[in-house]
């Protein structure tokens, strides 16, 4: 899941020829069909729709990685994604990963932010 | 997704998700340690209490902070939201019926019977004991009601 997350700092940082690096490294390799799912919005929107803040694919590639990163326990890619986006749906199980890990800081984070409703989960 | 029912996340979504999942007592008990301090953060809690009817998490909350009038937009909470287990509690412990039981209430009391079937005894229950209050309109609104 590593090439995952890099190709969402990719992303986040604009860096299309490391796209291009990791995309010939995938098709070598036996990816994850999340890291296809990724390429695919990439090749589609392009970065920079990508990682406009306010476009439609911009919150569903951010909550895609979101949730992953969330499951996985990486704070520093969910806490990156909690701090740029203004509308965001946390699912149940963010809130309690939220708690447990009495991270108050991100807790305070989301009082600013707006509920979304997107048809992900 | 408890997320869907709110329009912003604030500290009575983390507590309704501490109330409906299997929260450690201690990660729960830190979290209202440090979120619900201000009189505000509890009124926003109570708020949420009552649109979900949560009784026995209302009993278990001190109630020093609240005062008489949100005591009664609570109340008024309740009735909109078909929270009667609540409404009752606050109705024996928190108001004075005689006279806090205003044509306002009767008002969304009889706007509740029109739009929801739940706890129509506890409703009648209400509009007996308050028939006094109820003025000729609200009386032919009543029978238009049934």
């Amino acid at each position: 899941m590593a090439i995952f997350y890099c190709l969402f700092f990719c992303i986040y940082y604009r860096n299309p020829d490391l796209v291009e690096f990791l995309r010939s490294y995938v098709y070598k390799t036996e990816g994850y069909p999340k890291i296809a799912r990724l390429l695919e919005m990439i090749d589609i929107n392009g970065l920079d729709r990508l990682r406009t803040i306010g476009e439609p694919m911009n919150a569903i590639t951010y909550h895609m990685v979101f949730y992953q990163a969330i499951d996985d326990d990486l704070r520093v890619v969910y806490s990156s994604i909690l701090r740029q986006l203004r509308m965001i749906q946390l699912r149940d199980a963010d809130a309690i990963h939220f708690l447990t890990k009495r991270d108050y800081e991100l807790i305070r984070l989301t009082f600013q932010k707006i509920t979304a409703k997107l048809n992900l989960t | 997704m408890k997320s869907s029912t709110y329009r912003k996340y604030n500290q009575a979504y983390y507590e309704e998700i501490v109330i409906n999942n299997e929260i450690e007592s201690r990660v729960a008990q830190n979290y209202r340690e440090r979120f619900l301090v201000t009189a505000e953060d509890i009124y926003i809690v109570f708020e949420m209490y009552c649109k979900e009817d949560y009784d026995d998490e209302f009993l278990r909350t001190p109630k020093g902070e609240i005062n008489h009038k949100q005591f009664i937009d609570l109340f008024i909470i309740c009735l909109r939201n078909d929270s009667f287990k609540i409404a009752i509690l606050i109705y024996t412990c928190f108001l004075n019926p005689a006279e806090d039981m205003t044509p306002r209430l009767m008002d969304i009391l009889m706007n509740t019977i029109r739009e929801s079937v739940q706890f129509h005894e506890q409703k009648l229950f209400y509009l007996h004991q308050h028939f006094d209050v109820l003025s000729i309109y609200q009386m032919n609104t009543l029978i238009d009601i049934y």
